[in-house]
């Protein structure tokens, strides 16, 4: 899997490209958490180029989701296929999150919740 | 039947080796991508958890994957060398919860059991032996297409089956289900007119020799002609053309099941 990231005022967006499965959940849980350790932690994972996920890449996503709402910070995901969307349906993951159809919405999104708080 | 195999040790770095040979076997066999992508899952799933649980020796221990294709359904057997462990005797937790609640005991599981149309484990000798089964055929849009694809009449008592387009996995179980229909019905003498093929995959291949055994059971026989052109080179690579009775024309075919 690779991984992208790039930034967009406050918010760091994060794109996937590949399968997010248990090769390659640790390395990016690593890097998420680095990213959400920072202040104010405003992420955006693009979801365009990502084959699909596994419960591995789904345990990354709930760590990163935790650290994120600890820290107050904001995070939302975007751009994910339908056939993505179909594995969030059955892991009953897709209302734990934020899902924007566009990487654009996703930052507005995260800037917005994050001035809410 | 086609089986090909892999193995790996069990380290979490060689799992995407794993999934790349899924994934290139699956296209060489005309699979769809949800169908790859949904055995590339479960087939982690299995496998990660193999390497997190299974062995606690800290030795290296070989973790044999075998695809095999059968018609219409797509076979993945997972051997390891593990103590005994029947991961379908651990009830699969549907998930639920908001992200503070939530915990993911049985999630790869439950994944696994939606994604698969079945699920087979054994113990043998020293070794577990899982099976996840994965219908090769999608499940909506197949059916109507096979049924433009495949056309039925009858002449002088025979069935004759016209195969147009292109046979493979995403029409080949709805193919199959439809001429099977017919033999269940009481046909004996089935002519495959296959003049309007574009291609056929292994798929198309294995649902041919499904139907050909089924009618030979019932005391029966199956004949194909209208071979030509870019069918007959792919029959000729499949090595499976002596398996079938293969007849010039439509006439040498009636004549032949006569």
């Amino acid at each position: 899997m690779e991984i992208t990231e790039s930034k967009s005022g406050a918010v760091t967006t994060v794109a996937l490209r590949g399968r997010v499965d248990s090769a390659s959940a640790g390395p990016l849980r690593d890097r998420l958490s680095r990213l959400a350790e920072s202040v104010p932690a405003l992420l955006v994972l693009d979801f365009r180029d990502v084959a699909y996920i596994s419960s591995a890449g789904f345990r990354t996503l709930l760590i990163i989701a935790k650290q994120s709402a600890d820290a107050k910070g904001g995070l939302a995901l975007c751009s994910i296929s339908s056939e993505v969307r179909r594995l969030f349906d059955i892991a009953a993951f897709t209302e734990l999150f934020m899902i924007l159809p566009s990487r654009e919405e996703a930052i507005a999104a995260v800037v917005r919740a994050a001035g809410a708080t | 039947m086609t089986t090909t195999e892999i193995r790996i040790a069990n380290r979490l770095a060689e799992i995407g080796k794993v999934a790349d040979f899924v994934d290139e076997v699956g296209r060489r066999h005309d699979l769809s991508e949800r169908v790859r992508h949904d055995v590339g899952i479960a087939v982690d799933e299995i496998i990660s958890n193999i390497i997190h649980h299974s062995h606690r020796d800290g030795a290296e221990h070989g973790i044999l994957l075998s695809l095999t294709l059968h018609p219409g359904e797509l076979h993945a057997e997972i051997v390891d060398d593990g103590p005994e462990f029947d991961p379908l005797a651990y009830q699969a937790a549907s998930p639920s919860g908001s992200v503070k609640e939530r915990t993911l005991g049985g999630l790869g599981l439950h994944l696994v059991t939606s994604l698969m149309d079945n699920v087979r484990y054994v113990r043998m000798g020293d070794s577990n032996h899982l099976t996840l089964i994965r219908r090769t055929a999608e499940d909506d849009a197949s059916e109507r297409r096979s049924e433009a694809l495949l056309s039925v009449t009858v002449e002088n008592g025979a069935t004759i089956a016209t195969i147009g387009g292109r046979f493979d996995s995403s029409v080949a179980r709805d193919i199959r289900d439809r001429l099977s229909k017919r033999i269940a019905a009481g046909t004996t003498r089935m002519l495959l007119d296959l003049h309007r093929l574009e291609y056929i995959s292994s798929a198309g291949f294995w649902s041919l020799l499904a139907v050909g055994r089924e009618i030979e059971a019932t005391g029966g026989r199956l004949a194909l002609c209208g071979i030509e052109g870019e069918a007959e080179r792919l029959f000729d690579l499949s090595g499976l053309s002596e398996l079938f009775t293969i007849c010039e024309s439509r006439s040498a075919g009636l004549e032949a099941l006569r």
